[in-house]
């Protein structure tokens, strides 16, 4: 009787871990880009990275798609910010009371791959504008 | 202590820790880099001098610093957690002044490069925001 008390609580701990990982977790930050290269004098060998539509853009129009990148995350990241407390509920009422209530949580993948979407466009960006010698940011 | 005492006094310690202490608590990795070349004239400038702008001075921003020669001294991975349930959520802000911190530790000039993750539940905390980003230090 002890035991399969012992085997439930293990169970729903581990259940509850497992749903954890995957419910209204952090996202973590994109990773830096990997060889310093791509900031060298002499940035030719990966401007071909660069979407074809991205090495068009002039100066004044990289600038301007950076803020327009800015502006589509904040607007995303307001989403997600929108269901955080309902997140944090469901979660705690799960880990306490009824550990089903951590199926109501939402996390939004489609929108953090979005938002990993914009962080790459923005990398392109760098890359273009330092390419075309683009005029100092400060 | 019987068990209702013990419940009692961790209710209590958790009631305190929620109105008062630290809000939050953050973690730093810093991974320097081995090859101390000057970025845009490849010259190697391992021994110039060290930095001394305080951490509320050095710049941080997502894109690039072009125009103007800089070191890679190393990159920053920083992350800042609530302490509890009930504390507000970090922000970008917070983050920001850590990747400052850690860049003054550095003799940094300035943080590139950043990119944000989003607010979200972790294994260590109901709410941690992490940032990532580039360290440098001018050579002009």
């Amino acid at each position: 009787m002890l035991r399969g008390r012992r085997l439930l609580i293990q169970t729903r701990l581990t259940v509850f871990a497992v749903v954890l990982t995957i419910s209204g977790c952090a996202r973590t930050a994109p990773e830096l880009p990997v060889d310093d290269a791509h900031l060298t004098d002499s940035p030719q060998t990966f401007v071909s990275e660069v979407p074809l539509s991205l090495r068009k853009l002039t100066c004044n129009e990289i600038n301007r798609e950076f803020m327009n990148l800015s502006s589509h995350d904040r607007k995303l990241e307001t989403g997600i910010y929108e269901k955080r407390g309902k997140n944090q509920a469901y979660v705690y009422i799960a880990g306490v009371l009824f550990a089903p209530a951590i199926l109501a949580t939402e996390n939004d993948d489609d929108v953090k791959s979005l938002l990993d979407q914009n962080q790459k466009r923005r990398d392109y960006l760098i890359i273009a504008q330092r390419a075309k010698h683009c005029s100092a940011t400060e | 202590m019987n068990n209702r005492q013990s419940k009692s006094v961790a209710v209590a310690f958790l009631v305190v820790l929620a109105l008062g202490g630290c809000q939050t608590w953050s973690t730093a990795n810093v991974k320097l880099k081995t090859n101390q070349s000057d970025v845009q004239t490849g010259s190697s400038n391992i021994n110039a001098a060290v930095s001394k702008r305080i951490a509320a001075d050095i710049l941080v921003t997502e894109q690039d610093i072009v125009g103007r020669h800089y070191r890679v001294i190393g990159d920053l991975d920083v992350t800042v957690n609530k302490t509890t349930i009930f504390h507000d959520d970090p922000t970008r802000a917070m983050v920001d002044k850590k990747l400052q911190e850690e860049a003054e530790k550095l003799g940094a000039d300035a943080v590139i490069l950043v990119r944000y993750g989003t607010v979200g539940i972790s294994m260590m905390s109901w709410g941690a925001l992490d940032a990532k980003g580039q360290a440098v230090a001018y050579t002009n």
